[in-house]
């Protein structure tokens, strides 16, 4: 333990802050060296881990959920979906815990839909429709239309997954470790449509 | 030569809303540092304070404060205190109170505070994390505490360029279960109390000569202790400030580090008790 005294001067060193943001930033004796030089002269190891910075290597899926095993399937299989509702039926709804929302070191998410499908006949029409809910900010929706009568792969726009703000208090009547949720809604139109069961709603880093 | 370090985790100051808010327990553990005569201090999170309710620790969730008011008195007055009453200078981490992220970054501007950095001083590397990188309004008791990638790619790359240097922890949230003072820790609204990836940071800060961390955030007079876990020590005091009990006072701690001979100690002083002690001595 220290005798009550502050160190004499000769024992002062200066301290140099590393930090990321900015070059330097002068705080009482601190000389602040801040940010990071580009990796690839300073990693000798070669080791992808060291050598991550975000928002330089483009989108990460951060996580999945597929739609599965259609409603009624009880034997292992690969049947596909099948839509014949002309009115918007839910087929997958995912609430979001943390870490899945929020804004994470200020770096933003995305939400997208992929999958493949058809619809039954050439002239019918298969909308999906994928929606954010109990989020405040933006109320994205996003919609696609397939008419093609082969199954082929098909991709929605990416929406942002905007964190919860302000508004949050009001919309925690789905449970308080929840934050908000996103739901793929599908319909069509003259005829019946199929969905892959690899259809998946995706959440996507920046 | 030695440094000793102040360790002011969660003062918690409030402007007088409460009757039981108890600015005096955070001027006298300042006090305590300034005998001491601490080389510098860090600031360990949680600087505005802890509602004992919890509809108004529910962020946005006070009415009439629509401007972040409150937020912003609480935090100008806690560095009121730390620039007019602490005598060292200090270094600044969050804590899980202290949002929302614009009203802070008003008090504590990015270039002079950033979230997380590390240094060195006297041979020891001193290394500060923020285990709540939040930006938005969160209820605070569904917040959960972790660390981020490009923070863990600090570390690893910190331990990796020299293993060698001894080196000390400082993070708001806890980096291990203490369940050695809180046998129900793996329970107990669990997420809250510890951080989400723990096991990652561990195994990064094993990967050099990490000799102490120490944290704060969990709340109330849990007691202190501290827990070995494959040759790093994780250190705890009890919670300085906590409003539902009056004239509660907890622990203001500091840490003494000696490259010299080798050695590390950190002190509590016991705020209420006005009682002192040693929670851990290390060597390396």
């Amino acid at each position: 333990m220290t005798d009550g005294t502050n160190e004499p001067d000769g024992n002062e060193t200066e301290r140099v802050v590393h930090a990321p943001g900015s070059d330097t930033v002068a705080r009482g004796k601190a000389n602040r060296m801040l940010g990071r030089r580009p990796p690839t002269d300073q990693s000798s190891s070669g080791l992808a881990s060291r050598d991550y910075q975000p928002r330089t290597g483009g989108p990460e899926l951060v996580a999945s959920w597929t739609l599965g095993p259609p409603p009624g399937q009880t034997e292992p299989g690969g049947d596909p979906w099948s839509l014949e509702s002309p009115e918007f039926t839910q087929l997958k709804r995912v609430l979001f815990q943390l870490p899945y929302l929020g804004s994470v070191d200020y770096s933003k998410l995305y939400l997208n839909v992929r999958g493949k499908g058809h619809v039954e006949l050439s002239d019918a029409t298969l909308t999906l429709r994928l929606s954010k809910e109990n989020l405040s900010g933006k109320p994205y929706e996003t919609a696609v239309t397939l008419s093609n009568a082969e199954s082929a792969p098909f991709i929605l726009p990416m929406v942002e997954a905007v964190p919860d703000g302000r508004e949050y208090g009001p919309h925690n009547f789905i449970g308080k470790e929840m934050y908000g949720g996103v739901a793929l809604e599908g319909k069509v139109s003259d005829g019946r449509a199929f969905l892959d069961q690899g259809t998946a709603i995706q959440l996507w880093s920046e | 030569m030695s440094r000793t370090i102040g360790l002011l985790y969660d003062p918690h100051m409030g402007t007088g809303r409460y009757p039981h808010e108890e600015t005096d327990v955070v001027v006298r553990a300042v006090d305590k540092l300034n005998d001491v005569g601490v080389d510098w201090t860090v600031v360990g999170g949680d600087l505005r304070l802890l509602s004992p309710w919890e509809d108004e620790t529910d962020w946005g969730g006070w009415d009439g404060d629509p401007d972040d008011a409150f937020y912003r008195s609480e935090l100008e007055r806690a560095k009121r205190l730390l620039d007019n009453s602490l005598e060292s200078e200090y270094y600044l981490i969050r804590g899980n109170n202290d949002r929302p992220i614009d009203v802070f970054r008003e008090v504590f501007p990015e270039d002079e505070f950033p979230l997380w950095y590390w240094f060195e001083d006297d041979g020891a590397r001193y290394v500060f994390l923020d285990s709540n990188p939040h930006e938005g309004y969160h209820v605070l008791t569904e917040i959960q505490n972790f660390v981020s990638a490009p923070q863990i790619s600090m570390l690893e790359r910190l331990m990796d360029d020299d293993p060698e240097v001894p080196t000390f922890v400082f993070v708001h949230a806890p980096l291990a279960k203490h369940t050695e003072i809180d046998d129900d820790w793996e329970t107990r609204e669990n997420p809250y109390f510890v951080t989400l990836n723990y096991p990652v940071v561990q195994s990064v800060l094993e990967r050099g000569n990490t000799v102490l961390v120490n944290s704060g955030h969990y709340w109330y007079d849990h007691g202190r202790g501290s827990k070995v876990v494959e040759g790093v020590e994780y250190v705890l005091a009890r919670h300085l400030v906590h409003l539902d009990e009056e004239g509660y006072a907890g622990d203001v701690r500091w840490m003494e580090v000696d490259t010299s001979n080798r050695t590390a100690e950190v002190f509590y002083y016991d705020v209420g008790a006005d009682e002192e002690g040693t929670i851990t001595a290390v060597t390396w």
